[in-house]
């Protein structure tokens, strides 16, 4: 591969099932060692895009290069395959050890048994499962099971690691686990990880981009702040309208329409924000998160507005659980679908 | 009564004496039905496996005939068989009839379409995840289906125990083409058979208690094989 060649690249790319298109992507580019987050709703395609970038299965029409390579009309996808792994949501373990579980990838790939050994041992390690390498899969919690997968994906050292959902059936515990485990491997390692998942805030915890899968085509904007309602035409402006909240938008559509508004495009102020942005609602914080070096800010305007400010300005403006703030933004910052 | 109590007499001074003749049919029996077994698995699970994992027209009408062919009456296997081994037979030259060679010709038809039947359900009512599974984590096309078939093993073990079963408990097809003979081609089966109709009612009952005894071990064998694989 030559440098700065981009590892995927996804010409035209459509998914159908039957009649019904899942997804259309005309074309992504996707970086070595960075790691992806999609974003989108239960039967959105997410799976099945993991599923066609792991040759798992072929796309209805179009094609992904990996490492310059046409993926699904190789001659050696084998070997194309062997480079990456996915992890199911659902993840099937083989009906034997953990430990077994774990080899498995190695064992296919001829490794000797030391080598094998040592692998599965340092990666249990990882993922804080070495305590019970020798216990059946049949008595393993969900999380386990989750953990497990994860090891057996993590042990090949792929360069690509496609997780499907990774906390979707798991604990609170389980999840901050598997989280920790896939900022390590960011920092440890030169994987590239391309996840899907239902939650914002955790793609945006882990990801150095955020994909959001909307009316079958993905794109970079935020999977948040997503009303659903409808546009109408007044004074010249079209009108978003959703539990009496009126928001000022730019669009040709009329009639029922999604919303989405990035949170890094919303102002938060103490008062009354003086601007030409053409959305400004009153409301009080109902939640303060922090996610890494930012702060997600909740509130409660009529609607739930999802904001995110920096550590310094959050402290700055005192912003506190019940504090009565004002937000902003522009009626361009207003994506419709 | 008096029957029953003298039988069980009889059979445990046959047993305890381990007697010659008792001895002989019981191996003839073990011979027959372990190398008829062994062949109808090596048939058996790679066609039921072939037939679980494909989709292809017809495999329904295959799965019927399989089905019907797990339930066909020892005597239809004898006779037909006996058609073709015997002098007048296309086979006849072999002068397989009436020798232990013709049994496990017999039994193997019997045993093959339990085995391969047994299989296919196994394999068919496996997880689906685990060809994608094997596959993402690199597997050869060989290797995932070695692995779908690791994954059905406790199925495919009761499809050979399944297999064993009946070609040890047969008796119509292994008198008619072993023919009984004494010291060479006679069964615990057929000899229960004849002794019975003799009068002889402590041989019989004797190789009763040996066949459950000798099935009962092999059960034993294939469960401690199952368990040390699970």
């Amino acid at each position: 591969m030559k440098m700065n060649e981009p590892l995927f690249v996804l010409r035209k790319l459509k998914k159908s099932f039957g009649d019904r298109e899942i997804f259309d992507i005309p074309y992504l580019e996707l970086l070595q060692g960075k790691i992806y987050a999609i974003v989108g709703p239960n039967g959105s395609g997410k799976t099945t895009i993991l599923r066609i970038l792991n040759a798992l299965e072929r796309p209805t029409s179009g094609k992904v290069f990996f490492k310059g390579e046409d993926l699904h009309n190789s001659s050696d996808v084998l070997n194309l395959q062997r480079e990456m792994t996915m992890v199911m949501q659902n993840p099937y373990l083989f009906n034997t050890t953990v430990y077994k579980n774990v080899a498995y990838g190695l064992k296919v790939r001829n490794l000797d048994k030391k080598d094998i050994k040592r692998k599965v041992e340092e990666t249990l390690e990882l993922v804080g499962l070495a305590h019970i390498k020798e216990r059946k899969v049949t008595n393993l919690s969900g999380g386990e099971v989750q953990r497990v997968a994860i090891a057996r994906g993590l042990v090949i050292n792929p360069e690509v690691l496609l997780l499907d959902e990774p906390t979707a059936n798991v604990d609170q515990v389980n999840i901050k686990l598997i989280e920790e485990i896939v900022l390590t491997i960011k920092e440890e390692k030169d994987t590239t990880i391309i996840m899907t998942t239902h939650n914002p805030t955790q793609a945006y915890l882990l990801a150095d981009k955020v994909f959001s899968i909307m009316n079958k085509s993905i794109t970079e904007t935020y999977y948040e702040n997503i009303f659903q309602g409808e546009v109408r035409r007044a004074n010249g402006t079209k009108i978003f309208s959703k539990n009496n909240i009126e928001i000022c938008l730019v669009s040709d559509r009329i009639g029922k329409a999604i919303i989405s508004i990035d949170p890094r495009d919303i102002i938060i102020s103490p008062t009354p924000f003086d601007s030409s942005a053409r959305n400004s609602y009153r409301g009080t914080i109902k939640e303060i998160s922090e996610i890494r070096d930012q702060v997600k800010v909740v509130v409660d305007a009529g609607l739930d507005f999802t904001v995110m400010v920096t550590k310094e300005s959050c402290v700055e403006m005192a912003l506190m659980i019940g504090s009565e703030v004002f937000v902003t933004f522009k009626a361009s910052s207003v994506q419709v679908y | 009564m008096f029957l029953i109590t003298e039988g069980l007499k009889k059979a445990f001074e046959l047993i305890y004496s381990l007697d010659p003749e008792v001895l002989s049919v019981v191996l003839v029996s073990v011979k027959v039905s372990l190398t008829a077994t062994l062949v109808a698995t090596l048939v058996g699970v790679p066609l039921g496996f072939a037939i679980g994992i494909n989709e292809f027209r017809g495999k329904k009408v295959i799965t019927i005939l399989l089905n019907t062919l797990m339930a066909i009456p020892t005597v239809v296997v004898g006779l037909t068989v006996y058609a073709f081994i015997s002098r007048q037979g296309p086979l006849g030259s072999l002068g397989l009839l009436f020798s232990p060679s013709a049994i496990i010709i017999g039994d193997i038809i019997l045993g093959t379409p339990i085995i391969t039947a047994f299989t296919l359900s196994a394999v068919q009512g496996i997880d689906k995840r685990i060809h994608t599974t094997a596959t993402t984590l690199g597997a050869t096309k060989f290797q995932v289906a070695g692995t779908v078939l690791a994954e059905a093993r406790f199925g495919v073990f009761a499809a050979v125990i399944a297999g064993f079963g009946r070609v040890i408990a047969e008796v119509g097809s292994a008198i008619m083409l072993g023919g009984n003979i004494k010291g060479y081609s006679r069964t615990i089966t057929t000899a229960i058979a004849l002794e019975t109709s003799k009068g002889e009612f402590g041989f019989g009952i004797a190789l009763g208690i040996i066949l459950l005894t000798v099935a009962f071990s092999i059960n034993i064998l294939f469960h401690h094989f199952q368990r040390k694989q699970g």
